[in-house]
């Protein structure tokens, strides 16, 4: 009798969790489901001006080399070569670039840490979050070793502290999406990151102006360059009409070059103040009781991030399709 | 001043050496003091964004004080063009400056 009572209680309690266990579930997708579109267009958003970042850092030392040889042009002096360590033949001596290779390396490594956390969070707060979320935390944790590696030896590098965050972010959600609590993992990844995706943000920016400034400069000098070869065919006592054209054409490629000057740079940083406000609103969600209210202040902040990364991602195309 | 804002006052100037030296033909002696000293400035400001510089030092606020005062001269002088003279001084000066600032700073690895 005791045992058939039992039985009746069991298939009972089955019942149940029969019940109650899609609703339980449902609960949790809704609470990740409000977080997907959202991410989803932070992460594509974010993914772009990274890239921007990446052609901006890529450039920056061919710039230099092209402006050098054209000041060696301008002033009919010789190119000296060297021999360098690595046994190559060098144009120039590395001071002559801007980033060496290790500082790099070393931006490269931390734009490469940015996209593999917004990866991270799209993995999270996508339906079949359990089977990603683990690689994608393990991919950051690469990225990151990658980050910490190129910054060996850099005693006070600015880089260095942000690596050390983004690790702890990825060891935790690791932990956390192994016990199957995927929301707070993502609630986690969102509000641990906010400091170290400022810092970082921030010194993307500093170097965005840096490279804004220098650039200022090394467009100047063609343009001074084109301007004095015309004013001496001028000067001459019968200035060739064909000569004149040729040099007027020059004079209005460099100008056209200066007139691109702010776009990828200025773009660019622009984007990374929305980026900021939109991760910044990202994180108050992830801390809210997330009611549909607490959701408007960051599609509003989303959605002024998606239209100035579409602002760099033109600019990235007018950058591709100039010859450099 | 923050390193961001001395590399900006150095672009400053080196376009308006830039402007002077459109002015001036290419075998001109002022033009070519012009093209040295606007590769020597050329420099710095690479050095200053390659590597950048301590700014909270007290010697660097001295330097980019004098700096400050230095531009706004250059400023005067160069509205008008018979003061080619008093404005080679001045930009003279403002490299020397620079110089100093950029030779003694201690850099911050970034």
């Amino acid at each position: 009798m005791s045992n058939i009572f039992k039985n009746r209680k069991t298939r009972n309690v089955h019942k149940l969790l029969c019940l109650m266990l899609p609703t339980l579930l449902l609960v949790g997708c809704v609470n990740t489901a409000a977080y997907r579109e959202p991410i989803t267009r932070f992460q594509e958003a974010s993914a772009v001006v990274i890239e921007g970042v990446r052609v901006e850092c890529g450039l920056a030392n061919k710039r230099e080399r092209n402006a050098e040889i054209d000041r060696l042009v301008a002033r009919r002096e010789k190119i000296y070569t060297r021999y360098s360590d690595d046994k190559e033949m060098l144009l120039f001596k590395e001071e002559k670039c801007i980033f060496s290779g290790k500082a790099l390396a070393a931006r490269m490594n931390a734009l490469d840490a940015l996209d593999k956390h917004g990866r991270l969070l799209l993995a999270l707060a996508s339906s079949d979050a359990p089977t990603k979320a683990k690689d994608a935390a393990n991919l950051l944790g690469d990225a990151v070793k990658g980050l910490a590696s190129s910054l060996e030896g850099e005693k006070n590098s600015a880089f260095k502290n942000t690596s050390e965050g983004f690790m702890k972010i990825a060891a935790e959600v690791i932990e956390l999406v192994l016990n199957g609590d995927i929301r707070q993992a993502l609630d986690r990844a969102v509000i641990l990151s906010e400091g170290d995706v400022l810092v970082l943000s921030n010194l993307i920016k500093e170097d965005m102006i840096r490279l804004y400034e220098r650039q200022r400069v090394v467009l100047n000098d063609p343009r001074v360059s084109a301007i004095t070869e015309y004013n001496d065919e001028v000067e001459k006592p019968n200035p060739s009409i064909e000569r004149l054209q040729k040099l007027a054409s020059e004079i209005k490629k460099t100008e056209d070059t200066w007139d691109s000057l702010p776009l990828t740079v200025g773009a660019t940083q622009s984007a990374f103040d929305a980026m900021d406000q939109a991760h910044r609103q990202l994180a108050c969600y992830a801390k809210s009781s997330k009611n549909p209210q607490d959701l408007e202040g960051l599609t509003e902040a989303i959605d002024t991030f998606i239209t100035r990364a579409k602002v760099v991602a033109d600019a990235i195309k007018t950058i591709r399709g100039v010859k450099e | 001043m923050t390193n961001i804002e001395l590399i900006r006052l150095i672009g400053d100037v080196i376009i308006k050496i830039d402007v002077r030296r459109c002015m001036l033909d290419r075998e001109n002696k002022d033009r070519k003091l012009l093209d040295d000293i606007r590769d020597e400035l050329d420099t710095y400001q690479r050095k200053l964004v390659r590597n950048g510089i301590e700014a909270g030092t007290e010697r660097f606020k001295e330097h980019t004080e004098s700096l400050k005062q230095v531009n706004e001269e250059l400023d005067r002088t160069s509205k008008e063009i018979k003061k080619t003279a008093q404005q080679l001084e001045t930009i003279a000066k403002f490299v020397d400056i620079v110089g100093k600032i950029v030779e003694t700073a201690i850099p911050v690895l970034v």
